[in-house]
C-alpha cells in the first residue's frame, strides 16, 4: 500500500527526516511513535505531499508518487488528517464533509452517508458551522470528511491530541470498525500510549528524524513493553 | 379638493423617487467599481492595483466591438470574457509568483496597470469615439432620468446575487471558500489550489472588464478611464472587509446612502470627502470591515454543544 524508501527531507534547507524507511501493507493499522519534535508530522506531510523529499521515494499502491503534489495524491486515494484536525471553521459540517469528495477519484459514488453512518453526531450538526463544534466532534468531522472520499489509506497526525480519554477510546473504536468493515489502511502518528495499544497492529519508533525500531504486535501489548522501547 | 391634495403630494413623491434614483445610482457605481477588486482581495488576499486598467480595457473592448457592429450587451459580455482571459494570463505570468508577498504584488500589479494605460495611450491616442448611452430617458416631475442608469442598478444587484449563488451553492464556490480558509488542507483534500487561484483571479478580472464595459456608454473612453472608479472601488472593499459576499453589498449600501445624500446636498466634491471620512471611521471602529463584524457574529459560540 505504502512504501517510504530512504526519504530525506524537511523545510527548505533544514533536513528533518533522515533516511526513513517505512512500509505499510493493505488493510494494516500501523503507528509511528515518538516524542515531540522527532519529525513525525514532517513525515506525514511528506507522505501526503505537502513537502517534497529532497531524496528518496514514496510509493503508493505500486506507483511512485514522489513527484506528485498533494492534490494528485489525494485523488489517488490518500486521506490526510493533519495535527489539529484541519477542519474549515467557517464552513458548515455538511460543507466540510463535501470537501472530502475529491479524495480517491477511482471510487465513483461519493456520499456523505458514509460519514454519518460512522459518526451519527455529525448528521445532527450538519447545518452548524464547524468552528462551533466541540473538540471531539471536530475530530469526528475530520475523520468523516476523508471517509466520504473512501480513501485506501488514512494518514492521521495525532488523532488523540487535545481529546479527553473517553473520546480517544471512542475514536479508536471507530477507526477499528472502519478498518475492519471498509478495509481502509491506517497509518497514524501518536504519542498517546493508550491509543497506540488500543489501535495499532504494529509500529515504528522515530527519534531524531529517523526510524530507530520496528515494533511487532507482541511489542505493543502493554504500556510497560512500549515504554521500554520508547526509553532512550 | 382631491386636486389640491394631489398637487401637494406629488412633489413629495417626486422627491422620494429622486432620492431612490440617486441612491441606486451610487449603490450600482460602488458595487460595480468594487466587485472585481473585492473578489480578488477577498478570495486571494491580493490587492490588484491594475483593477482600474482592467476596467479601462473592458470599456475599450466594449466600444471597439460595439462600433464594429456587435450588439452592445453582447459587446459588454465579450469585454468581460476577454478581460477575464487577460487576468488569467496576468495571474500565471506575474501574480502567482508573489503570493504571500503583499507589497510585491501591489507593486507588480501597479506596474501592469501603468503599462496598460500608457500602452493604450500610445496605441489609440488620448481618447476614442465612444458609444451613446442606450435606452433614452424618462421624466418624473421636472427631472429627467436615464433608463440605463436604472438598469445598471438592477445589473449590480443581479451580479451580487449571481456571485452569492456561485460561491454558496456550487462545488467551485465551496472549494474556493475552503481554499481561502486553509489552502494547505484544501490541497491535501484534492483541490488544485493553483488552478483555483488562476480561475478566481480571472473571475475578478472578468467582473472588472464587464463593469468597465457597462460604464463605457456613460463616460468618455480614455486610457485613464479606470481612475474614475478607483476611489469608490477601494473604499467599498476597505469598508466591506474580506468577505465579498457579505461585505461588498453592505459597504455599498452604507456608502451609497452617504454618497447620494452628500452629492445631492453639497455636490460631488463633498460626497467624495464624505466617502473617505466614512472609510477612515470604519477602519478605526471595525478594522476588519463590515464583514469582519458579521463573521464574528456568525461564529459566536452557541449555547447547545
Amino acid at each position: 500500500m505504502l512504501r517510504i524508501s530512504n526519504v530525506v527531507g524537511g523545510y527548505g534547507r533544514t533536513m528533518i527526516l533522515r533516511d526513513i524507511d517505512v512500509q505499510v501493507e493493505p488493510g494494516e493499522i500501523v503507528a509511528i511513535i515518538g516524542r515531540n519534535g522527532v519529525g513525525k508530522s514532517t513525515l506525514m506531510k511528506a507522505v501526503i505531499g505537502l513537502i517534497r523529499p529532497a531524496t528518496g521515494s514514496i510509493g503508493f499502491k505500486g506507483q511512485n508518487v514522489s513527484h506528485l503534489p498533494a492534490d494528485r495524491r489525494a485523488h489517488l486515494g490518500m486521506g490526510y488528517v493533519p495535527q489539529g484536525r484541519g477542519i474549515f471553521p467557517g464552513l458548515t459540517v455538511e460543507e466540510n464533509l463535501t470537501m472530502g469528495e475529491l479524495i480517491n477519484t477511482n471510487r465513483a459514488r461519493k456520499s456523505l452517508d458514509l460519514a454519518y453512518r460512522y459518526f451519527p453526531r455529525l448528521a445532527e450538526r450538519k447545518r452548524q458551522k464547524a468552528g462551533t463544534l466541540s473538540g471531539g466532534e471536530q475530530s469526528m468531522l475530520a475523520l468523516g470528511r476523508i471517509l466520504v472520499g473512501q480513501p485506501d489509506l488514512m494518514l492521521l497526525d495525532e488523532p488523540s491530541e487535545g481529546l479527553q480519554p473517553n473520546i480517544v477510546r471512542q475514536i479508536g473504536d471507530d477507526l477499528k470498525r472502519i478498518n475492519q468493515e471498509l478495509g481502509t489502511t491506517v497509518l497514524f502518528v501518536e504519542q498517546n500510549l493508550g491509543l497506540i495499544i488500543h489501535l495499532a497492529q504494529r509500529g515504528y519508533v522515530m527519534d531524531k528524524g529517523t526510524v530507530t525500531a520496528s515494533l511487532g504486535a507482541q511489542d505493543i501489548v502493554s504500556q510497560d513493553a512500549l515504554t521500554g522501547h520508547l526509553a532512550i | 379638493m382631491l386636486a389640491r391634495i394631489a398637487s401637494e403630494v406629488r412633489p413629495v413623491l417626486d422627491g422620494v423617487f429622486n432620492a431612490f434614483y440617486q441612491y441606486q445610482d451610487s449603490f450600482a457605481f460602488l458595487v460595480l467599481s468594487a466587485i472585481g477588486l473585492a473578489v480578488i482581495f477577498g478570495m486571494m488576499g491580493v490587492i490588484n492595483l491594475a483593477h482600474g486598467e482592467l476596467m479601462m480595457l473592458g470599456a475599450y473592448i466594449t466600444v471597439g466591438a460595439a462600433r464594429s457592429g456587435v450588439p452592445l450587451p453582447l459587446a459588454m459580455l465579450v469585454a468581460g470574457a476577454a478581460v477575464g482571459l487577460i487576468g488569467a494570463i496576468m495571474e500565471v505570468l506575474i501574480v502567482r509568483r508573489l503570493y504571500g508577498r503583499l507589497l510585491d504584488s501591489v507593486a507588480a500589479t501597479w506596474a501592469v496597470g501603468l503599462i496598460l494605460s500608457q500602452g493604450m495611450l500610445i496605441l489609440t491616442g488620448p481618447s476614442i469615439q465612444g458609444v451613446a448611452s442606450p435606452l433614452g430617458s424618462f421624466r418624473v416631475g421636472n427631472t429627467s432620468y436615464s433608463w440605463y442608469r436604472l438598469l445598471l442598478g438592477a445589473v449590480a444587484l443581479a451580479l451580487l446575487v449571481a456571485l452569492y449563488l456561485l460561491f454558496m451553492r456550487t462545488r467551485f464556490g465551496l472549494r474556493a471558500r475552503a481554499t481561502i480558509q486553509n489552502p494547505e488542507i484544501a490541497r491535501a483534500l484534492g483541490v488544485d489550489t493553483a488552478r483555483m487561484y488562476t480561475v478566481t483571479f480571472a473571475l475578478g478580472s472578468a467582473l472588472a472588464g464587464l463593469a468597465g464595459g457597462l460604464y463605457a456608454p456613460t463616460a468618455t473612453v480614455v486610457p485613464f478611464f479606470g481612475t474614475n472608479f478607483m476611489v469608490e472601488a477601494f473604499v467599498t472593499v476597505i469598508v466591506g472587509g474580506a468577505n465579498v459576499l457579505v461585505g461588498s453589498p453592505l459597504a455599498a449600501a452604507l456608502l451609497g446612502a452617504i454618497n447620494a445624500f452628500l452629492a445631492q446636498t453639497w455636490g460631488l466634491y463633498i460626497a467624495r470627502v464624505g466617502l473617505l471620512v466614512t472609510t477612515i471611521i470604519v477602519i478605526r471602529v471595525l478594522p476588519r470591515g463590515m464583514s469582519g463584524l458579521v463573521d464574528r457574529w456568525r461564529l459566536r459560540p452557541t449555547g447547545a454543544r
